[in-house]
């Protein structure tokens, strides 16, 4: 007997609602799509994110404290603004999250109609809250504070003051977040207000990105381009407010990080006694407004709330119904020839696509991608510049990081496109299709796009960097080629594991079949880039009017790899397509 | 698999030896069974008896173990585009894209059958007259109730001009207004239009009312197939209703304990 069947009588309501959640979680590995070797993969990918976090951070801190006399300033500072920017993201995530746990889960109707105590659903879905919204940013900023902690020789004190500290800091995140939801969903429509606190929460931290790059953060590791000592000083002392909770946290953990062994009791005592106190008032909000607000968010799109009306405009939602039927069947008429089911694929997409609110974040979110690229290119410039990887480095890694971007990109637009039909897709299967034509078509589509936004990436970042027009070209025809490869590996990878129960296309890039998918596609983009290099030395070798020598000694190989480079991506993207659309057609519908 | 010859007689769905096995478990034996142009054929049977799973793999959601299916001469797993091109689904469940509006609905779907333009606009414009949907062509169909679904997919299902409808469960969320229309569509569709209606539902009322021939499943196997009248005549009972002549039919193969337990389920004291 499993612990799922132990369910004793003694246990209180909250641990009986959550004994449910544990359940479920237990039976993954039986269910169709669960697995061990699912299980294992994710875990083994998690991990090896966990080590290179750590590593990373072991570089970057090991490089500030060299800073003298302000190291251990430096790596404070970075603490601090660490602890923000997580406490930051776990109110984020807790909105989000509580959302999804206090309104619009599909069991909440389950429970609603039954006698249940309010405090007790409340404590369990506040519990489901804190664990859904904390357990990523805890885990993967556990590598930078642990290795703090190594770096500053930190005793005992440090890791169970760090435990305690960021134990708050997630109760109160949560504690704040799921009274804000309740009292939200009794004016707004509880479904569009988490796609629109999405996009704003996505909005605001490209803003904060931007500006953080606009400050160059890299000088603080060069005291030398300060102008004066106090300067310095001042950027390094400037305090944030005192009201914050990662304040407390640091300094909750200064003392022990310095090796002091008193215990900053008043800030520990401050963050736990917030978390509980929040704890408390949420309940009260809850008992008080949940009720009312589950009622409105179950009627869900008939609220007739600005926001509703806002978003709605946008999605032609109040258009007048008739008029629009017959503006769209003059359109009809007003052609010839018959319909092309690609192209009605297409445009079905992209209205679609348009009209989902839980997309416009997507949509930041891949100019966030795009900044971020072109913004960083500029150290890399001083890279190259500086010698470390010289200019055909330099190139090699815009044409890498090209492929990296697009790789991303696809994994959240190219590899979720099949699993988008969802339970729809039942009207693809008894169409007069076949699954190659269907497969193909989506491929297409989606390849277009991603053409615009790689070719323009690739373009503006070598007229960056002052590449000559023949290896520009190169990029060019590479990045496109690459493109091609993508699309049909990130669609094909999509049918080969289809989700058609995800209610959104982030869910589905997490699931087996996307890590399946990012981590192929990087070996594919590693792969074009070492076959690339052989010619484009050549090539660079030629320009700079210099007999390479590749050329007389091993002729063949810069031939071989040239035709690799094109080859290679679009066999795979081809062979990835053919056996998506044998597993489609194979999968029972 | 080699294509049928058609000719005047020939079946609009011919299923030979159909098998199907999940696990250990057959939800479908060695079924065979033919559906002649023009007809209304009721599908019948207790939940469980493989209806759902023996209609989707006529409409090419559900691959066979074993076994074919043949619709209007083009076998569905050698020539699934020909096969499915003369075919409409009706699901009983009409998951469809919610952010569409129906008129986009249609033409997407027209789409998929490659119709022209011209015949798509009209078409689109009758259908949703037919059904009473004009008011909402222009609207997302995320707006719609079910009913207003369900009858949008019946629409939709007729768009191309199918030889051949197939629908599960109909009438599931319609109104009685809803399900009188769509029965008179079935009839107008089968004696006009020549069209050939392949249903399966639960609702005995309405295979009564509209089926020129009736099948019962269980478990599996196809216990009976017929007019109502050799139905009637088989078990004996002329005049008789089909709820009578079902519950006969399928309780002949039920366990007799099942009555007694539920008996001891909701009789004086069986819930404490």
């Amino acid at each position: 007997m499993g612990a799922c069947s132990e369910q004793g009588e003694g246990n209180s309501l909250v641990q009986h609602l959550l004994w449910a959640k544990w359940c479920q979680l237990r039976n993954l590995p039986r269910s169709a799509g669960g697995g061990r070797s699912k299980a294992l993969l994710g875990l083994l990918f998690g991990l090896s994110i966990w080590l290179g976090i750590y590593f990373g951070a072991n570089w970057f801190v090991g490089k500030c404290l060299e800073v003298e006399p302000i190291g251990e300033l430096i790596v404070e500072k970075m603490l601090d603004f660490v602890l923000l920017i997580l406490f930051s993201m776990m109110l984020f995530s807790s909105v989000i999250t509580s959302f999804s746990t206090f309104f619009l889960a599909d069991d909440l109707q389950l429970l609603m109609s039954r006698p249940i105590d309010p405090y007790a659903l409340y404590g369990a879905r506040f519990i489901e809250t804190l664990i859904l919204a904390g357990w990523m940013p805890l885990l993967f900023s556990m590598p930078l504070f642990v290795n703090i902690g190594v770096q500053f020789g930190a005793g005992w004190t440090f890791y169970a003051v760090l435990a305690v500290a960021l134990v708050s800091v997630t109760l109160i995140a949560s504690a704040v977040a799921v009274p804000m939801t309740v009292i939200l969903t009794n004016v707004l429509p509880a479904q569009r207000t988490r796609d629109v606190m999405v996009f704003l929460g996505v909005l605001g931290f490209v803003i904060v990105f931007v500006l953080f790059r606009a400050i160059n953060p890299e000088q603080m590791l060069q005291p030398d381009k300060f102008n004066n000592t106090m300067e310095l000083f001042a950027s390094l002392g400037s305090p944030s407010s005192s009201w914050l909770p990662s304040s407390w946290a640091l300094e909750a953990l200064r003392p022990a990080l310095r090796g002091d062994d008193r215990m900053a009791w008043l800030q520990l005592g401050t963050l736990v006694s917030t978390a509980g106190a929040l704890f408390f008032v949420g309940g009260w909000v809850f008992r008080r407004w949940h009720g009312s607000g589950f009622s409105k968010a179950l009627e869900g799109r008939h609220a007739g709330s600005g926001l509703e009306r806002a978003t709605g405009w946008l999605s032609r939602r109040k258009a007048s119904g008739p008029e629009l039927a017959r503006r769209a069947l003059a359109k009809l008429r007003s052609r010839t020839g018959p319909l092309n089911p690609g192209v009605e694929m297409m445009v079905k997409d992209a209205r679609v696509f348009v009209r989902d609110t839980a997309q416009w974040s997507q949509i930041i979110l891949l100019l966030a991608l795009v900044v971020i690229y072109l913004l960083n290119f500029r150290y890399f410039r001083t890279l190259g510049e500086g010698g470390i990887i010289g200019p055909f480095g330099l190139f090699l890694m815009n044409v890498g990081l090209c492929g990296f971007i697009v790789a991303s990109v696809g994994l959240r637009f190219l590899f979720p496109a099949i699993s988008l039909e969802g339970k729809a897709f039942w009207l693809i299967i008894t169409s007069p299709q076949t699954m190659q034509q269907f497969v193909g078509s989506k491929a297409l589509a989606g390849a277009v796009p991603m053409l615009v936004i790689s070719q323009l990436l690739s373009l503006s970042s070598n007229v960056m960097i002052g590449t000559p027009w023949p290896l520009t070209l190169v990029s060019v025809v590479v990045v496109a080629t690459l493109v091609l490869g993508l699309s049909g590996l990130g669609v094909g990878i999509g049918a080969m594991y289809p989700r058609f129960d995800g209610d959104n296309a982030s869910k589905v890039a997490t699931s087996f079949g996307g890590m399946l998918y990012m981590m192929l596609a990087l070996a594919l983009v590693v792969a074009v880039l070492a076959m690339m290099a052989p010619p484009t030395w050549v090539l660079t070798q030629l320009l700079a009017g210099i007999d390479p020598w590749m050329l007389k000694r091993r002729p063949w190989l810069p031939v071989l790899c040239a035709a690799g480079v094109f080859v290679v991506p679009l066999a795979v993207g081809y062979g990835a397509l053919k056996l998506g659309a044998r597993k489609l057609g194979r999968s029972e519908g | 698999m080699s294509e049928t010859p058609m000719g005047p007689g020939a079946p609009m769905i011919a299923v030979k030896h159909l098998r199907k096995v999940y696990g250990d478990f057959e939800a479908v034996k060695d079924l065979s069974f033919e559906v002649y142009p023009g007809e209304v054929f009721g599908f019948l049977g207790p939940n469980g008896a493989g209806k759902t799973t023996t209609l989707r793999m006529i409409t090419g959601l559900l691959e066979p173990s074993s076994g074919e299916v043949v619709i209007d001469g083009h076998n569905l797993q050698t020539s699934p585009v020909a096969a499915k091109s003369v075919v409409g689904f009706i699901p009983d469940r009409p998951y469809i894209y919610e952010k569409l509006t129906a008129v986009e609905f249609m033409q997407f779907v027209a789409g998929l059958y490659r119709l022209d333009r011209a015949t798509t606009a009209s078409r689109i414009e009758e259908l949703l007259d037919l059904f009473d949907l004009v008011r909402w062509g222009g609207s997302l169909i995320e707006n719609f109730s079910h009913g207003m679904k369900q009858r949008l997919v019946v629409a939709t299902a007729l768009l191309h001009r199918p030889k051949l409808l197939v629908v599960d469960e109909p009438m599931v969320g319609l109104d009685p207004r809803g399900t009188r229309l769509i029965k008179k569509i079935f009839r107008q569709i089968c004696g006009d239009g020549g069209m050939t209606v392949f249903l399966s539902t639960h609702s005995l009322e309405v295979a009564e009312e509209v089926c020129d021939r009736i099948a019962i499943m269980h478990r599996g196997v196809m216990i009976r197939n017929g007019t109502l009248e050799e139905l009637r005549g088989e078990m004996d009972q002329p005049g008789s209703r089909l709820e009578e002549i079902f519950l006969q039919i399928t309780a002949e193969e039920d366990d007799p304990a099942e009555g007694s337990a539920l008996g001891g389920m909701f009789g004086a004291g069986g819930g404490q």
